[in-house]
């Protein structure tokens, strides 16, 4: 029994000690990134949020893109907490019509969009955000 | 530990395990399972009109067994006028649950009967089992397979224990090991689990060989009788009556990398158990489906609510409770895999609860690789859960052999008991 409790616990310390080191040296992407790989590759321009506290405070980071032509800031929050605080503090600052039509939340991600979006434009911003949505 | 206290301990949790079953039979949504709609339709459709699918459409490669009980359950319930008369055939899977725990303490008791902290803890393991319990749950042939794949192995440990291997034992379990073919296709490997062990007991035993290759031969006999009618029909309509479904030409091996076979993905095994991290991992995908809800079928996924901070957080507590429990049962098959190998002769009963678990791995891990999907959608836990009750054995028994030092037997019941209740809301739908 004593070689099995070993046998099993190296078992296990390989598997953490395997995950650590890959963890260590693999260059996945950040989150923020992979929002940016999604729109590089739908040819949708984007460029940093500058000059927005709010999104700038986000904590996985923020940009500005334009599906179709439509403006939009991009908070990736780090929780639904941080979420939260960010829709929180684009709803003390913003007029009461655009919250209601062009602030949305999805889980971790914040949007604000210039102009009240199409439902592909929402869609499209949405699948491209799936990943820091989680 | 007493005999009596493990006793009534083990009666503690079972009733436990009966509330909690029985609840979530009628509450969770009779649609809710894996394949649900096509088992509740082959179910409706067998009862009332006395037909099978049809050719090649939804669960047309199950056999009926479930089916047909669930079927009648669900007649009644549509007699009662019942909301939900399905959920019915749900509590077929709840009783085929708690019949099953009652087993696995026979199972300990006949296999271990001077070690009552083996039946314990093997209680223990089986019943606060996620998978288990989410099976238990839903409309789906998994636990009655279960329930009889368990019945074999007790009639299979009476054999052994008792060096009786009369045709009055040979024949219940041929009887079991048909009937267990006629719920779930993968209840095969247990046949093949009862012939090792009963020729492994005439090799080592020369007084018993000749009753045990009788037994052998009996239990063979009837186990293919009795599915024989399924299996003719199926080869009738298919060119493969145990599950007709076309495979890549390539060698079986071949089709996956061999990170499939030994990465665990750790830390996202731990910190990121749901579906879209490692689709393409055997033991992860295993494990998080085993211990949580990768694939969105219980506290998340479509029907259900969205996935939350506070689910997440919910199936990594699962993950990390289920560590401890798994490495235990992993140490416990081990053990008994090598005293069974390098001492044949001292006691064939560890086979018991060391074959089943394997078999069933080797099962799934075939199906895995055979039949390969982009999700990980061939990997789930259910397809290894009758061979729960003995991998609940392994953990008995290695929590017995670290329980011999006060103090670390102390420390696990803690440990143990703590995430046991940590585990309950979990298992409660």
């Amino acid at each position: 029994m004593g070689v099995a409790i070993v046998l099993v616990a190296s078992l296990l310390v390989a598997q953490v000690v395997a995950g650590v080191v890959r963890e260590a040296v693999s260059d996945e992407a950040s989150y923020l990134e992979k929002v940016q790989i999604c729109l590089t590759e739908r040819e949708t321009p984007f460029e940093p949020a500058v000059g927005d506290i709010i999104a700038l405070s986000a904590a996985r980071g923020a940009l500005r893109s334009s599906p179709e032509g439509n403006e939009v800031t991009v908070a990736l929050g780090g929780s639904e907490k941080d979420a939260e605080r960010l829709y929180r503090d684009y709803s003390a600052v913003a007029p009461d019509d655009v919250v209601r039509t062009r602030l949305e939340r999805h889980r971790k991600v914040v949007f604000l969009w210039d102009r009240e979006p199409s439902q592909a434009q929402r869609e499209f911003m949405y699948l491209c955000t799936l990943d820091a949505q989680e | 530990m007493s005999s009596r206290a493990a006793v009534l301990g083990s009666a503690a949790i079972l009733l436990v395990l009966a509330v909690v079953a029985v609840r979530n039979a009628f509450t969770y949504p009779s649609i809710g399972g894996y394949d649900a709609q096509e088992y509740v339709t082959y179910a409706r459709d067998l009862v009332e009109r006395g037909a099978l699918p049809p050719e090649g459409v939804g669960a047309y490669y199950t056999p009926p067994g479930y089916m047909a009980l669930a079927g009648v359950a669900g007649s009644l319930g549509r007699a009662l006028d019942l909301h939900d008369p399905d959920h019915l055939g749900q509590l077929v899977n709840a009783v085929a649950v708690l019949v099953t725990g009652v087993i696995v303490l026979l199972l300990a008791r006949t296999l271990w009967p001077a070690r009552p902290v083996i039946w314990l803890a093997a209680v223990g393991f089986f019943a606060f089992s996620p998978v288990v319990l989410k099976a238990g749950a839903m409309f789906h042939p998994e636990p009655l397979a279960m329930l009889i794949t368990a019945g074999a192995l007790l009639v299979l440990a009476l054999m052994v224990r008792r060096r009786a291997y009369s045709w009055r034992l040979a024949v219940p379990l041929g009887l079991l090991l048909g009937a267990g073919q006629l719920v779930r296709a993968w209840s095969l490997w247990m046949v093949a689990v009862a012939v090792i062990v009963l020729c492994v007991a005439a090799v080592t035993d020369r007084s018993v060989r000749r009753s045990a290759l009788v037994a052998v031969a009996v239990t063979v006999a009837v186990a293919a009788v009795v599915p024989a009618p399924w299996y003719a029909h199926q080869a009738s309509r298919y060119s493969n009556p145990v599950f007709d479904r076309p495979q890549e030409d390539e060698f079986v091996l071949a089709r996956r990398p061999l990170e499939f076979y030994v990465d665990a993905r750790f830390p996202d095994i731990v910190f990121h158990p749901w579906q879209g991290h490692f689709n393409d991992r055997f033991v992860p995908v295993l494990y998080a489906e085993t211990w949580g809800d990768y694939f969105g079928i219980w506290s998340w996924g479509p029907g259900r609510a969205d996935r939350t901070d506070a689910i997440d957080a919910s199936l990594v507590r699962q993950s990390v409770l289920g560590l401890l429990p798994t490495a235990l049962a992993l140490a416990g098959l081990v053990a008994l895999l090598g005293l069974a190998i390098s001492r044949p002769r001292e006691d064939v009963g560890r086979l018991v609860a060391a074959l089943p678990p394997v078999a069933a791995l080797a099962s799934v891990l075939y199906l895995a690789v055979a039949y390969p999907t982009s999700d990980g959608d061939t990997i789930k836990g259910t397809y290894a859960l009758a061979a729960v009750p003995a991998l609940a054995l392994c953990f008995g028994f290695a929590v017995d052999w670290l329980a011999r030092r006060r103090f670390v037997g102390t420390f696990l019941a803690v440990a143990l008991v703590v995430s046991a209740l940590a585990m309950l809301p979990f298992l409660v739908w």
